[in-house]
């Protein structure tokens, strides 16, 4: 067997060492614009564009900092989505199944829901069409329920959204919370909503995106490579 | 106009016996449709007063089609309730005879 001299050796490895440098500059690269590109949509999207001022009046009243960074959480425009419920009671909600009974959205009428909040370029996993009073809590499809709720902002976001949904169902069915109340404190402020029945300023560790149902989903898993890539 | 096979799979079989309209609660025009096993589907209509006329021994329903505003059932002997309902989502209701949920859109 022939081996090369010892030049052409050095030669090789440093050129493998040049490529592999170059790979992980073109790796960083991409990662970056990514996030860049993130940003510059949830900015678009939540900082400046129509609507978004109602977020941020209802932040300050929150006593939220607000800061430049448009990556902060949005909350649904009360003019678009005041929320809308069905004629159903308790007694309805709390059949388990219940909100299986009731037909999924249409994919044209999210499509309206994502234009009417400015929403025209968004990426998988970024937003779900959330019901402001949810499903189980006697929401209605109508699009005057409908919001693009994000995973992406911080500290707010649509996994937390869904603890409260869960809690607010749970204090309904089993501790005899009145339905209405539960119905309007969701569609006024699900913030301050989140902080009277957890008892907490900011959302617990567990409703983050691994928490409560979410685990082995994917959608977590998702949500978080998107959050990093920022 | 598309298939709406969750209604279809609930009202397949049933026998619409009465139509009539009404104002509900919100102020809403609406159609009630009693069906022979005493169920009732609400549709809120676009239009106040525009409930379909019941065609006269038409039969169960056979199948459900909904696409925008539009809604209607097909029935076994060859007529069809046509709706026109306020929203494309949340316009449609049915409870059972005993007054349970069944569907909502």
């Amino acid at each position: 067997m022939r081996h090369a001299p010892r030049g052409r050796r050095g030669r090789i490895n440093i050129g493998l060492a040049v490529a592999l440098v170059a790979l992980v500059l073109v790796a960083g690269l991409i990662l970056w614009w990514n996030g860049r590109a993130i940003r510059q949509e949830v900015a678009r999207t939540t900082g400046t564009g129509p609507g978004a001022p109602t977020a941020q009046d209802t932040l300050r009243q929150h006593g939220t900092p607000v800061s430049p960074d448009p990556l902060q959480p949005f909350l649904p425009d009360p003019a678009k989505t005041p929320g809308a419920t069905l004629p159903v009671t308790a007694a309805d909600i709390c059949v388990p199944g219940y909100a299986r009974k009731v037909r999924n959205v249409p994919s044209s009428v999210k499509k309206k829901v994502y234009l009417s909040y400015g929403i025209t370029n968004r990426r998988p996993r970024q937003y779900e069409v959330d019901h402001l009073i949810s499903l189980q809590l006697g929401g209605s499809n109508s699009i005057r329920n409908l919001w693009p709720e994000s995973y992406l902002t911080e500290p707010w976001n649509a996994y937390v959204k869904d603890a409260l949904e869960n809690e607010l169902h749970r204090r309904v069915c089993k501790e005899g919370l009145d339905l209405a109340t539960a119905q309007r404190e969701i569609a006024t402020d699900w913030i301050a909503a989140y902080r009277k029945y957890f008892r907490t300023d900011r959302p617990l560790p567990r409703h983050d995106a691994i928490g409560e149902g979410r685990a082995g989903s994917g959608r977590e898993d998702e949500a978080e490579g998107l959050r990093r890539a920022r | 106009m598309h298939a709406n096979r969750m209604l279809t799979g609930v009202l397949r079989g049933r026998r619409p016996v009465t139509v009539t309209t009404a104002r509900d609660a919100a102020g809403h025009d609406e159609a009630v449709v009693t069906f022979d096993d005493g169920s009732r589907m609400t549709v809120l209509l676009a239009d106040p007063g525009a409930a379909p006329v019941l065609p006269a021994d038409a039969g169960a329903v056979r199948k459900v089609r909904q696409q925008d505003l539009d809604l209607a059932l097909d029935l076994e002997r060859g007529g069809t309730l046509a709706f026109r309902t306020a929203e494309e989502t949340s316009s449609v209701l049915v409870r059972a005879g005993d007054g349970t949920f069944e569907y909502s859109d």
